[in-house]
């Protein structure tokens, strides 16, 4: 019967979609690599591969605070801005202890750090206090954060440009008989933190419950604006900590630095496996694949000396794979 | 049982915005006992439950518990004092596992990190306590309901509940699943749990409770030996009169097929399934939980897949069929769960009942004629005897179960169909809302409407359809005239697909 064939038909169709969607983005990893493998010569070489971990790990720490975000069901996009302010500001302090003659000095530089944390946090509190206790929908408020971050950086740096050659030996040392960049052994003890905090700690659990339904939440006796404002803080402070080892490897803040990395930085969420709908995180591995995948498609497109301008189009269109999976593996119930 | 009761209300009164919904109900629980609590929609058991729950307060009268006054201010002083509730919708979190559910709101810790080998050992326990077949480790988004409810009276009891009271447990239950828990409960009873059980199956009631209270209009009728009562003296008690009739009959005709379908194969089953409905006919289709009728109606409206077949609405095709055309068409398609897809909670009645027609009540450039918007929510809403003071200002969500239903075939009879399909229509509805839609589907029919209306319960069918339709796994397997209306006959059909031969 032609009706049982096309019956069966979509089912084994819907099976090969389940799959593909599931280790989607294993799949997609993996087209890469062998793609670029081929087209470009040093591509899988040592010093290659050790260079996209180097460049992903800042924005690869961004990720973690922002799987906390997402798993509350809320969003932050204002992270690329609070990272450029954050950029500004450590530039501005940066450079008048140059003036100083004190730039060079550790303490200098462990003052510049701290500036900078407080910053992410300052902005992440703001964020986690308007969506955790006066309960505003968190896309609208990341939204505003955003634009005030833009607009403070702009203000104090008039868009002139700073330099940060003081912050490079952190962020560009290596170790070891292969090199290996000290800031990817940074990111992997922060994965291992965040990963403690999320799996084994009551405020990750919480944050699950959070994400799952709320309104059950807060009925069992969670202190969901808590919650919620913990999880806007960590991301405020991850932000800061790659603004300030994404600044170290650039060695200056310019006007569009960081500028859009806030997609970057949910895309990579979503791509490991971080649902947007909530209740879902996903850190070991999927935190550290969603941004290696995005680093890698971004240095390949390099070494094929690929239009700037088309890397935004590539962003754009990494978004919507990762959505596109997320959409398709969600299998909540009806709130 | 003459012990001391260990829950007492005693002249319990309660008001809302003025107007007194309770006027002194009493109501006392033993210790160890399963007492059943019923009354038609809006009686107050709710209302009663909240109080006990701490959600709202109350006016006047007492409450004591374990013989010292018991005031609650909040839900976590009802938990506190021992009283747990477990309703329809469970307060589970579907991404945590069996163990992070029981625990969620006060993780066991060992140092940092949440204490996973003591949460799931605790976890063990009551798996083993209730024979289930999972782990700790289980994610509840991959339990059946049924599962999911013993979760939930796991976690009452983790919280060492004294008082556990069930609010219409078996509406999401399959049969099998009902037995379990009527088991479990039986269980608690013999730890010494006392249990207050709400339903509107009387049944249920009958078989599970010791003692019966019956609320009436927020006032308590009376307590009863459930030894001493039957079922249709809780259904007196419950409405004040005798229900000699419960089933209303009409005056109408049936005239000319209006809705049929021919080798129709919905999409996940091989069966090829043909009927048809004539204008002013009742339709009944009966069968088990899992026989497919709701998927075949689901797929008839074109809410899911179909493989093909033909569908004839009034002798015109209708191929393909979409939620959109078919409404097109004169398809009326009130679902069995209201609440998820039937109803907009937050928004009102009028904005509920005039949403599928909303775009034939506009006026110049397309904008909504609010007059005429509001006459015909007035009107429906009168029609369909829907208790309200005002359709525009009351929201869906405050209204009782029965109320909501009425909205929703209102919503339907708004677009003006020939073709009601009807799913579970009275599911959770009390006794008097009941007897009300069924006249309203009467109504219907005689308007010259073809409803096909799809039931487990058989006294219903029989009571007002026309016609029955049995289904056993995915096929039609009887089509019964009224004259042939036979109780054994219909469940051996459900039950077998066929008839043997016995005597």
């Amino acid at each position: 019967m032609p009706a049982n064939q096309t019956a069966a038909a979509r089912r084994s169709s819907g099976n090969f979609l389940a799959l593909a969607t599931k280790y989607g983005v294993y799949v997609i990893f993996l087209l890469v690599v062998v793609y670029f493998s081929v087209v470009c010569d040093n591509f899988l070489s040592l010093s290659n591969i050790l260079n996209i971990l180097q460049q992903a790990a800042p924005l690869g720490i961004a990720v973690l605070g922002m799987v906390f975000v997402l798993s509350t069901a809320s969003t932050d996009i204002s992270v690329g801005q609070v990272m450029y302010v954050t950029g500004v500001i450590c530039g501005l302090v940066l450079e008048k202890f140059r003036d100083n003659g004190l730039a060079g000095n550790g303490w200098a530089i462990l003052v510049v750090w701290l500036v900078g944390l407080c910053i992410g946090a300052v902005f992440g509190a703001f964020n986690g206090l308007l969506v955790g206790k006066f309960g505003i929908v968190s896309f609208i408020v990341t939204l505003a954060t955003m634009s005030i971050a833009r607009g403070l950086g702009l203000i104090i740096s008039r868009s002139k440009v700073y330099y940060m050659s003081e912050l490079s030996p952190f962020s560009q040392s290596v170790v070891g008989p292969i090199r290996f960049p000290v800031v990817v052994i940074l990111q992997l003890v922060m994965v291992l933190i965040f990963a403690f905090l999320y799996r084994k700690t009551p405020f990750g659990r919480h944050i699950d419950a959070v994400g799952n339904d709320e309104a059950a939440a807060k009925s069992v006796g969670i202190n969901t604006a808590r919650v919620k404002f913990l999880a806007f803080l960590l991301c405020g402070i991850t932000a800061s900590i790659a603004a300030l080892l994404l600044a170290g490897q650039v060695a200056n803040v310019y006007s569009s630095f960081s500028y859009g990395n806030e997609f970057v930085v949910i895309s990579a969420a979503v791509l490991g496996g971080t649902s947007l709908f909530g209740g879902k995180g996903n850190i070991i591995p999927g935190a550290l694949i969603g941004i290696v995948l995005i680093q890698t498609i971004m240095n390949g497109l390099t070494m094929l000396n690929a239009s700037p301008y088309s890397y935004t189009i590539v962003k754009g269109l990494i978004i919507f794979v990762a959505v596109l999976l997320d959409s398709v593996n969600y299998k909540g119930e009806l709130r | 049982m003459s012990s001391q009761p260990l829950l007492q209300l005693d002249n319990i009164h309660k008001s809302f915005y003025g107007a007194e919904v309770l006027h002194g109900v009493n109501l006392d629980l033993c210790p160890g006992e399963v007492l059943g609590l019923v009354g038609e929609n809006g009686a107050g058991k709710s209302t009663l439950m909240s109080i006990l729950g701490g959600v709202y307060g109350f006016d006047s009268g007492t409450m004591r518990l374990g013989g010292e006054v018991y005031t609650p201010a909040t839900p976590n002083d009802a938990t506190r004092a021992g009283i747990a509730f477990i309703r329809q919708e469970f307060s589970l979190f579907s991404n945590l596992t069996v163990a992070e559910n029981l625990f969620v709101d006060r993780f066991p810790r060992r140092g940092l990190s949440v204490d996973n080998k003591k949460m799931e050992e605790r976890a063990q326990v009551y798996i083993d306590l209730f024979r289930l077949d999972i782990s700790p480790r289980t994610r509840v988004e991959s339990l059946p309901m049924g599962v999911r409810q013993i979760v939930e009276i796991s976690k009452a009891l983790e919280k060492d509940a004294k008082i556990i009271i069930f609010d219409e447990p078996t509406t999401s239950l399959s049969p099998k699943e009902k037995e379990e828990l009527f088991e479990v409960i039986g269980g608690l009873k013999a730890r010494g749990v006392s249990i207050i059980y709400i339903s509107h199956i009387l049944e249920d009631v009958m078989r599970l409770c010791d003692r019966t209270t019956v609320l009436r209009d927020g006032n308590s009728v009376g307590t009863f030996q459930n030894s001493a009562l039957d079922k249709r003296e809780i259904i007196r008690l419950m409405v004040g009169r005798e229900m000699n009739q419960v089933y209303p009959t009409i005056e109408k005709e049936i005239g000319e097929p209006i809705y049929e379908v021919r080798e129709f194969v919905r999409s996940g089953s091989r069966s090829p399934v043909s009927l048809e409905i004539r204008s002013g006919e009742i339709v009944g289709m009966f069968g088990l939980m899992g026989a497919g009728r709701t998927e075949l109606l689901s797929s008839l409206f074109g809410a899911e897949p179909s493989e093909g077949g033909e569908i004839l609405v009034r002798g015109k095709a209708l191929t393909r069929p979409t939620p959109t055309r078919c409404i097109r068409e004169g398809i009326a398609y009130v679902t069995e769960n209201r609440r998820q897809e039937g109803l907009i909670m937050p928004k009102t009645i009028e904005e509920n009942v005039t949403m599928v027609v909303l775009d034939r009540m506009t006026g110049a450039l397309g904008v909504v004629d609010r007059s005429r918007e509001k006459r015909t929510a007035l009107d429906l809403v009168k029609k369909l005897t829907v208790k309200t003071s005002d359709p525009q200002r009351q929201f869906v969500k405050n209204l009782s179960g029965g109320n909501q239903q009425k909205v929703v075939i209102a919503k339907w009879v708004a677009s003006e169909p020939k073709v009601f399909f009807m799913d579970e229509p009275t599911r959770g509805v009390d006794v008097g809302a009941k007897y009300e839609i069924y006249t309203y589907i009467n109504e219907l029919a005689r308007e010259g409407c073809g409803v096909l209306l799809v039931s487990s319960e058989m006294e219903e069918v029989m009571g007002i359809c026309d016609r029955i339709l049995v289904m056993y796994r995915d096929r039609i397997v009887a089509d019964i005239p009224k004259a042939a209306f036979d109780q054994e006959r219909i469940i051996q059909y459900a039950l077998e697909g066929g008839i043997s031969d016995a005597g």
